[in-house]
């Protein structure tokens, strides 16, 4: 198994996407707490003020997790361009045990997951502090509930890589996939997310149990508790991993 | 490793895709140590059997085996067989080299073994560049080098010539020829004959996803028997005294002044022309026409039944 990852990041380091798709998270996260702690008077933000706990978890848990949706597409890259690229036959040549494949993929995104989550929370900490010290907002890294929202925000980003290489095992199409991910997280969730009446269901989807596993704060959605999101995330991840697993290994490939 | 290793045993071998018998009840053996060419036209199930053989393919019925283990019982499958299937199935953006480190890393090879094989297909100059940049004759020898990564004993190449120019041919016979020489079993699909004819000393032939004929390449040529060409400037009365001494017309055939029959010495043609005093221009015992054997063999209305008929395995 071992080989395997080394393999897999072999092949992921081999093109600069993952560099690309970093340094994309990175702007995200930093555009989104500049523009948060700019703004962050505002009487009619969603968030709380950041001075208190609540609102400084929602920083930097927003901030960390901007990688989510870019590591799922990186992941999913990955799988799937074994099958566009028809890598996919000397990979299961290889390695005729193709869960083992999917399993070692799991680790080494979940892997990057991980490293872009730090790499964010470096950005969103870069920024943060010196400026809300600056705007006299006393914040302490170690206090306030942050070294949980970090954590989970490290959980969250590692959790979408998986669901990732899950939803890429599980279509193979490329196109498909990278496309229904982007849609399903910003167009259905957030359609969905936004009706009020829909609440105590829509609190049970990816996006909001990932905002529940990192302790996001909004005043105008409610959340599962921490715990429950990162349950309810992860049951996500095993289910798609699962399948797409259960399908690599039944499918003839071509 | 003993010869046993490298026997691939295909038994009762079937696949339908949709409504389509790709493979259909396939049974043959390929002996370690040999190359052995496997034959048919386009569509016949080459590829599809091969894929089965490698684990990719779930067949609907019936077993694949080499060295007496289907490809996904093997340990360590690399080092025992290696196998081309498509020329193109490359990430365009890694180079030739990243491509081969990924696989070596994968398989527990050391990282100079990428180089080592980069050498043997004669890649070592492009080595470092994008695929995207290579030509179709250059991926065919970069799969090959995948294939050879792991020094395995037999081979598994599914039309290897395909976009190759006649020199790459003429290279990749000589390395298949090298590579079976060092004691390897070489399994190698082509829908051409005349393609492997120089290369192969056993067939099997497949059509309609059926075996069709299996054995030594000499033994299909003693299928058509001998043919000879033959000039006179009296072809109807040559004609005519052929087939008085037995000869079916449908074994002539007339171009121009020319006379082309097969199934007879071209000893027993002269003597016929010398007997009937017929002038004899020119006369020539043809090498036998394997194309034309092949081609009766997989066209479905030139069966015959001595023809059809497999050779016991």
């Amino acid at each position: 198994m071992r080989r395997l990852i080394a393999g897999e990041f072999h092949k992921l380091l081999a093109t600069r996407l993952w560099l690309w798709l970093l340094l994309g998270s990175m702007a995200i996260t930093a555009l989104y707490t500049s523009l948060q702690i700019a703004f962050s008077d505002d009487p009619d933000t969603w968030t709380l003020p950041l001075s208190t706990a609540d609102g400084q978890q929602t920083l930097f848990a927003a901030a960390a997790s901007a990688a989510s949706p870019l590591v799922a597409v990186l992941a999913a890259i990955g799988i799937t361009a074994e099958y566009r690229h028809r890598t996919a036959t000397t990979t299961f040549l290889a390695t005729p045990h193709r869960g083992r494949v999917i399993a070692a993929k799991l680790i080494t995104y979940g892997l990057v997951g991980i490293g872009y989550a730090l790499a964010c929370i470096a950005v969103v900490t870069a920024i943060a502090v010196p400026w809300l010290s600056a705007k006299n907002v006393d914040l302490s890294l170690a206090g306030n509930g942050l070294p949980a929202t970090m954590a989970g925000g490290i959980a969250a980003v590692t959790l979408y890589a998986l669901i990732g290489v899950g939803l890429g095992a599980l279509l193979r199409e490329q196109v498909a996939t990278v496309v229904g991910l982007l849609i399903y997280l910003f167009v259905i969730e957030a359609i969905l997310t936004n009706i009020p009446a829909l609440d105590a269901w829509t609190r049970y989807l990816p996006g909001p149990a990932d905002n529940a596993l990192t302790g996001i704060t909004l005043t105008n959605q409610q959340f599962l508790q921490p715990w429950q999101g990162g349950l309810v995330l992860t049951t996500y991840c095993v289910l798609i991993a699962a399948a797409g697993t259960y399908l690599a290994n039944r499918r003839d490939v071509t | 490793m003993t010869d046993q290793d490298g026997r691939i045993v295909v038994s009762g071998l079937a696949k339908t895709f949709g409504t389509v018998k790709a493979v259909d009840g396939l049974t043959f053996t390929v002996e370690p140590g040999s190359i052995t060419g496997f034959l048919g036209p386009n569509g016949a199930g080459k590829t599809t059997t091969l894929r089965m053989l490698l684990g990719l393919v779930r067949p609907d019925a019936g077993t694949a085996t080499i060295g007496g283990r289907a490809y996904t019982d093997l340990p360590a499958p690399s080092d025992r067989v290696g196998a081309v299937l498509e020329a193109t199935a490359f990430h365009p953006a890694r180079t030739g080299r990243a491509h081969l480190r990924i696989y070596s890393t994968i398989n527990g090879y050391p990282g100079t073994r990428a180089d080592e094989v980069l050498e043997l297909v004669g890649l070592s100059g492009a080595g470092r560049r994008a695929v995207r940049g290579y030509s179709l004759g250059m991926r065919q020898r970069l799969a090959l080098a995948t294939a050879l990564l792991g020094d395995p004993k037999v081979l598994v190449l599914d039309e290897p010539a395909n976009g190759l120019d006649p020199e790459g041919i003429a290279w990749m016979r000589r390395l298949l020829r090298d590579l079976a020489a060092q004691g390897r079993a070489v399994l190698v699909s082509s829908h051409v004959l005349s393609e492997v004819q120089q290369l192969v000393d056993h067939v099997v032939i497949i059509n309609r996803g059926r075996c069709v004929r299996q054995g030594p390449l000499t033994a299909l040529a003693d299928l058509h028997g001998p043919v000879v060409s033959v000039r006179t400037p009296d072809p109807d009365r040559l004609q005519t005294a052929l087939i008085r001494i037995g000869v079916d017309e449908d074994r002539i055939t007339r171009t121009g002044d020319q006379l082309r029959v097969t199934g007879i010495q071209a000893d027993d043609v002269g003597q016929l022309a010398f007997a009937e005093q017929i002038p004899v221009l020119w006369l020539a015992a043809e090498q036998s026409d394997l194309e034309q054997v092949f081609f009766a063999l997989t066209t479905d209305n030139g069966q015959q039944p001595a023809l059809t008929a497999t050779t016991g395995a």
